[in-house]
């Protein structure tokens, strides 16, 4: 089957006076119709930037796309370069063909529209409805998300809804359209860990009804190994290890991979001390010549100083950016 | 750590907020935050107190202090009873309490440098003679695991979890007995989180520091603390030995747990999904508080408020049905 | 890492970057330096006098007239600018030899020229030597009238944001009302009773102006008492005081600054008007406002007894707003990088 969407050497730089980093770099990936794609990694990491360039909403300046490709397959054919579109044919494929949510739902939603008028705004721009065709569609979406009441919801403002209530509907609004891809950054991070729950079953549940992939983005391992296939471990705006969720954590390679599964306390195993990751996440700014993480790396070797790893195994399933990989 | 004398004892604390509305300021309605909690906290013990936003566990923690007074119950630290005690009378029991925060951003003053963050509770309390201050204060930072030249620096100058450990420091500086830490590792990255609950479990293995550890996060609370208190709502459902958390009696600690994601792609288990959200403590449910979203919930849940008592050896839980 | 800078310097280094702020800056300088050394500028005394083989400084009787191991008996009584010089006899006076109260009748109304440089009044009085000590009255009246209200500002708007309730109840109210007087004609009611004096102008601006840099240290406070860091130290068991003042207050001065530059200015417009009216500082001291006030009777003929002081008055408004303006851009967050 043909991925629904394919990332290529996708590299976005930040500029501050006339420095240049790139905080993605050289980023690829392709995702799968069906299939959940997990971006993983600490802030900074560069997951949030990935996931705005694909939708080409970096803050411009002081980032930008500088390099790659974003190939949309869309199922009845005709792939298109998103990086080649113009902004407005970028303004039909976002929310139309990509659709986003976001990890606060107390700001992404407009404190002065009700809740009816802001699902519509998109419904009727993109799919050319009346008004009132386009509220019927908005009242069976907030139903679809499990709101009860919907059709008095839709007259209510933000601020009456809860935290979990506001996902719901920042759900439903960028499901009003059937997206072939979803994106979903931290959407949960802000939530109680019962809401979170509820909200990462329906968000599931959804991408199953409406065939969707969903490019999910978290720091949560746990989130990953439950509810993803896919998964690429980033570190200072670069994959360091890509697989199945399987493998990545039956056989993990990347030592950042193996320090951050450690230092997640596990609910049901024995106690004992947490093994950290010395250090801090490096300054972007400042970045070691050679390998981003031997600072932080138990395994540190001469070369990883001098040289900067590339991700191995360009044909394989399971790849890496280590010399020293964990053995299985 | 059940048998050693109790360092911290709390009875049926209640604390309300008046909720002013209207152009005069009158009170319109009542917050509950606290209804009748009760809390023991051995010396050298971790008690971790783990609940869902608005269930008063930060109330909790910064009513103990006396940062908030009380509305009614009893609190009692190392045999004082000290829940009238006014602001001066608690001054000098200050030094034997303190807390840590969140948000690691907010909890250090801008314009102080490190050095004088870290010495502020020494020189109130008048502790160490003004010649040894900095000698006590890079102790301390070493204790806590930061470098020397932090100690003329500003807190913009140090990462999130740079400046936690600081605040710990300035926590530690008045040798306190108890430390209130308010979700100290929530805003922190996952690597990052590690290295703090590692330096607080050091500290009271090492120290015999009291710590009553406040998170929403099961998982980090489990490991770290002896003791487990869940609540939600302003109540006690269940406070049981972290190790039997698997065993927990109470619907909620039971849903709580299987709503934790684990990190382990080959574990399966059937999840339990709570329906709706935590009611607002403005007017919270009759009966058993929980009983709106308990999946067992049964008709006298509804009207009578089940008292917490001991269902097994050292495992005492708030419901009917248990 | 990055070099350790201190908040101050941060905050410095953001202002120095823009051009426009740096001429503010050294204007506010210059004006400061000219009314500090006013008297060695300008003054009918000469730096340096050798007569008969003796050698006098005579300025230095004008700068301390009152100690005693100055004391030149010989030249009492002398008018240095009509002295006879013989042989190596050698005379140095201040670059504006005139003193700001020195009337030359048979000089009045002169056109700038080498001599007068801004030339010179209906008295015959040198006008530069009258701006160059009219600066000491304009920013003194600027600073002393802002310190006081700043004092009174930060004091009440910081027990008003901290204590809250009753006491920030009352305070607002207080406040409100104050802020409803229109205040130049309180003054003016005000000094028409108590009489016009450079104090009395310097008091009553101070007391009539504090509302405003209450409210902002009250709103700044009432935002700053629940953030952590102060509950650390409450919790650590410090007293209000220290409380306030130690902790809460070093984060509220930044505006506080900003807010009293724009005040300078506009106290010093203040004493210029009311100099003017004839309600400020009284003749023969030199004040920029008294210099405008005789001009009127001569606006036809001679130019520069507006000109000048208008100028004066001008720039050092000017000066201080954009130091104002400059420090209100440099303390924004949002600019600040942290580098």
């Amino acid at each position: 089957m043909q991925d629904i969407i394919e990332v290529k050497n996708l590299t976005t730089e930040l500029t501050l006076g006339d420095v240049h980093v790139p905080v993605v770099n050289d980023v690829s990936f392709k995702i799968r119709p069906g299939e959940v794609y997990a971006l993983v990694g600490e802030s900074g990491c560069g997951k949030s930037m990935t996931a705005l360039s694909i939708m080409r909403l970096v803050p411009e300046p002081p980032a930008k796309i500088v390099g790659g490709e974003i190939l949309l397959h869309p199922k009845n054919g005709g792939s298109s370069n998103l990086l080649k579109l113009t902004e407005k044919e970028m303004r039909g494929v976002r929310g139309n063909r990509i659709a986003m949510i976001f990890q606060e739902p107390m700001t992404s939603l407009n404190p002065v529209f009700t809740i009816g008028d802001q699902i519509t705004e998109a419904i009727i721009l993109h799919q050319h409805l009346s008004k009132k065709q386009a509220l019927a569609n908005a009242i069976e979406m907030l139903n679809t998300v499990g709101i009860p009441n919907p059709t008095q919801r839709v007259s209510q403002y933000p601020h009456e809804l809860s935290g979990g209530m506001r996902q719901r509907v920042m759900i439903a609004m960028a499901l009003s359209c059937k997206p072939e891809l979803l994106i979903a950054d931290e959407p949960t991070t802000a939530l109680d860990v019962t809401i979170q729950a509820q909200i990462l079953e329906l968000i599931l549940k959804l991408v199953h009804d409406f065939s969707m992939s969903l490019l999910l983005i978290t720091h949560d391992l746990g989130i990953v190994a439950e509810f993803a296939k896919q998964v690429a471990v980033m570190y200072a705006g670069q994959i360091v290890e890509q697989s199945s969720v399987l493998d990545l954590f039956a056989n993990t390679k990347h030592p950042y991979t193996k320090g951050l599964l450690d230092s997640v306390p596990m609910p049901f195993k024995q106690d004992g001390k947490l093994t950290s990751i010395p250090g801090m996440v490096p300054d972007l700014f400042e970045l070691p010549k050679g390998c981003a993480y031997q600072d932080r790396c138990e395994k540190v070797h001469r070369d990883c100083k001098e040289i900067r790893p590339q991700l191995l195994g360009k044909n394989l399933k399971h790849r890496y950016r280590c010399f020293f990989p964990y053995a299985k | 750590m059940q048998n050693s004398m109790p360092l911290l004892e709390v009875k049926n604390l209640v604390k309300t907020f008046p909720v002013k509305g209207g152009f005069f300021g009158k009170t319109v309605g009542e917050v509950h935050a606290l209804s009748g909690v009760s809390l023991f906290l051995g010396k050298g013990e971790i008690v971790g107190l783990v609940g869902e936003s608005g269930c008063g566990k930060t109330t909790l923690g910064r009513t103990i202090l006396k940062l908030t007074e009380p509305t009614d119950g009893k609190i009692i630290f190392h045999g004082k009873n000290i829940t009238s005690y006014s602001a001066e009378q608690m001054r000098p029991l200050r030094r034997e309490m303190q807390i840590v925060f969140q948000d690691p951003y907010a909890s250090l003053n801008p314009r102080m440098t490190i050095g004088n963050a870290i010495s502020e509770p020494l020189k109130v309390h008048k502790i160490v003679p003004r010649k040894e201050l900095k000698e006590k204060v890079l102790e301390l930072l070493s204790v806590v695991g930061l470098k020397e030249d932090a100690y003329y620096k500003y807190p913009h100058e140090f990462s999130g979890g740079q400046r936690q450990r600081i605040g710990i420091a300035r926590a530690l500086s008045v040798n306190p007995k108890l430390v209130v830490a308010d979700e100290p590792v929530s805003a922190l990255d996952v690597s990052i989180q590690a290295q703090i609950i590692n330096l607080l479990s050091d500290l009271n293995q090492q120290f015999g520091l009291s710590l009553l550890f406040i998170s929403h996060d099961l998982k980090v609370v489990r490991h770290i603390s002896h003791r487990v208190m869940v609540m939600y709502l302003g109540r006690v459902m269940e406070v049981l030995d972290a190790g039997d958390l698997s065993e927990a009696k109470h619907p909620y600690t039971v849903s709580l747990l299987s709503a934790v994601p684990v990190a382990d792609p080959k574990h399966k288990r059937k999840r339990i999904i709570l329906a709706g959200d935590v009611p607002s403590p403005l007017n919270p449910p009759s009966g058993c508080v929980f009983h709106t979203r308990c999946p067992m919930a049964i008709e006298r849940c509804k009207t009578e408020i089940p008292l917490l008592r001991e269902a097994e050896k050292d495992n005492q839980v708030a419901c009917h049905l248990v | 890492m990055t070099k350790q800078i201190s908040y101050v310097q941060l905050i410095f280094r953001q202002y120095w970057n823009s051009w426009i702020n740096r001429f503010g800056l050294i204007c506010v300088c210059f004006l400061f330096a000219v009314a500090i050394f006013s008297p060695l500028l300008s003054n009918d005394y000469p730096y340096f006098l050798k007569k008969n083989g003796k050698e006098y400084f005579p300025i230095l009787t004008q700068i301390f007239p009152f100690s005693t191991w100055i004391h030149y008996a010989d030249l009492e009584g002398i008018d240095f600018k009509k002295i006879v010089l013989e042989g190596d006899d050698r005379i140095v006076f201040p670059p504006i030899p005139y003193s700001p109260t020195e009337y030359n009748l048979d000089e009045p109304l002169v056109a700038p020229s080498s001599k007068h440089w801004m030339g010179t009044d209906e008295q015959g009085r040198d006008v530069t030597s009258r701006l160059v000590y009219g600066s000491q009255i304009s920013l003194s009246v600027g600073f002393v009238a802002v310190g006081i209200y700043v004092l009174l500002g930060v004091i009440v708007g910081a027990l008003a944001g901290y204590y809250g309730g009753k006491v920030d109840m009352i305070v607002s109210r207080a406040m409100e009302i104050i802020m409803c007087f229109p205040t130049f004609f309180l003054i003016l009611a005000v000094l028409a009773f108590i009489g016009p004096s450079l104090y009395n102008i310097m008091f009553i601006i101070g007391i009539t102006g504090w509302t405003g840099i209450a409210r902002l240290v009250r709103a700044d406070f009432l935002k700053l008492r629940n953030q952590d860091f102060v509950t650390a130290v409450i919790a650590s068991g410090a007293k209000p005081v220290r409380v306030i003042f130690k902790h809460i207050l070093p984060n509220t001065l930044a505006p506080v600054m900003v807010s009293a530059s724009f005040g300078v200015a506009s106290a010093i417009l203040v004493e210029s008007s009311l100099s003017y009216l004839g309600f400020g500082v009284q003749p023969p001291t030199p004040s920029w406002g008294d210099i405008l006030s005789q001009s009127r009777d001569f606006m036809d003929i001679a130019w520069w007894l507006t000109i000048f002081p208008g100028v004066a008055i001008f720039i050092t408004i000017t000066a201080f707003n954009l130091v104002g303006e400059g420090l209100r851009d440099a303390i924004d967050p949002r600019l600040k990088t942290g580098q």
